[in-house]
């Protein structure tokens, strides 16, 4: 249902996609949502991998070769971690989904989260998960606030990016942005995965900071 | 060297109105509680406090301010390497109300440059010439060439 609409985004390097996060088609001319670090500000191979993998309904996890379309930061708000990409190339594109604001939803209501976890493995599988809305909270970059959504789901690397979509009214609510962790240096790492990272508390960005991007 | 005429009878502040309203309304929240310069490393090394990304690939470390400060003195200043862009440059000077078309530029010929996309930079770039505004570009060209 999503594969038209949400897209693996990453760089191209050496002819082997990398994939970086999740991107969002929007109801805009060519125009993508996504979370600002996923970018990390530049443009420079960056592209969007179309899904050509559905068989019956299956995602053929076989198939390495998959179309790639470039796209191109429009505009990028790096202290609420929100981004806007084009199309690039002659082709022209857009969905059905509307842009809202994390100010409609309110906390235990239902969501719909759609990404690619573990897509920095290799696997990138477009899924899909349900959770309510834990709580709606003020985040803080740089001494500037911003409307957060904690989300009561695990989510994973490859997901940022990703739409958090309000189950009533099939409206983009919130951007995935990550995990909830405490600021403490001397962190460690097993395996390449941060234990802080692993329990079901993900913040998204409000959505409704994309419309004054536009 | 070709004369630049970008900083006279401007006043600072000016320059934010270069840049599209979402992120002239950040940069001056910035501007509110931090120096130029904390507020350029502000813009380009931002993260999300208690939230760690879920991006698929490791962050790179980001050290894009001086490496900006040294690109724009470079064309600012009469380095030979931008000596075509610095001509255009002056001719963008020639006309009023011309910051939009000046900041554009500048982040067009430095994104390139440097890797990193044009509205991106942008915000650096204009509190960048705040802080050139508030001396003088002979001034700070001379500054910075001491400090590099």
């Amino acid at each position: 249902m999503f594969e038209n609409v949400v897209f693996s985004i990453g760089k191209l390097i050496d002819g082997i996609f990398h994939a970086a996060g999740t991107c969002t088609l929007i109801n805009k001319q060519n125009l993508l949502v996504t979370a600002a670090h996923v970018v990390n500000g530049s443009n420079e191979n960056l592209f969007i991998r179309i899904s050509n993998n559905y068989e019956s309904g299956y995602q053929d996890t076989t198939i390495q070769q998959f179309p790639l379309v470039p796209v191109k930061i429009e505009a990028i708000d790096p202290l609420r971690d929100l981004c806007i990409l084009s199309l690039q190339g002659n082709g022209s594109a857009q969905s059905y989904v509307k842009l809202g604001s994390a100010d409609n939803v309110n906390s235990g209501e239902a969501v719909t989260v759609i990404g690619f976890p573990h897509s920095n493995l290799g696997r990138i599988v477009l899924t899909q998960q349900t959770c309510e809305v834990g709580a709606k909270i003020l985040l803080s970059s740089q001494g500037i606030k911003s409307k957060h959504l904690v989300l009561n789901i695990q989510a994973r690397p490859g997901q940022s990016g990703g739409p958090v979509i309000r189950i009533s009214d099939g409206t983009l609510i919130g951007i995935l942005i990550g995990a909830y962790v405490p600021t403490i240096k001397g962190g460690i790492s097993l395996g390449g995965i941060d234990p802080q990272t692993l329990h079901q508390t993900t913040h998204a960005v409000s959505a409704g900071y994309l419309e004054r991007m536009l | 060297m070709q004369d630049l005429n970008l900083f006279s009878d401007q006043k600072e502040s000016s320059w934010l109105e270069a840049l599209p309203s979402y992120q002239k309304e950040i940069v001056s929240e910035l501007l509110d509680s931090k120096s130029h310069e904390e507020a350029a490393l502000a813009w380009l090394e931002a993260s999300v406090d208690n939230t760690s990304p879920f991006t698929g690939q490791p962050q790179p470390e980001k050290k894009y301010l001086p490496l900006l400060k040294k690109e724009i003195h470079k064309l600012l200043c009469g380095n030979p390497e931008y000596a075509t862009d610095r001509n255009e440059l002056a001719q963008l000077t020639q006309t009023k109300e011309n910051k939009t078309a000046i900041v554009s530029m500048v982040s067009a010929v430095i994104g390139a440059k440097v890797g990193l996309a044009a509205t991106f930079i942008a915000p650096a770039i204009v509190i960048i010439f705040m802080m050139i505004a508030k001396t003088s570009l002979n001034a700070w060209c001379a500054l910075e060439t001491s400090e590099n």
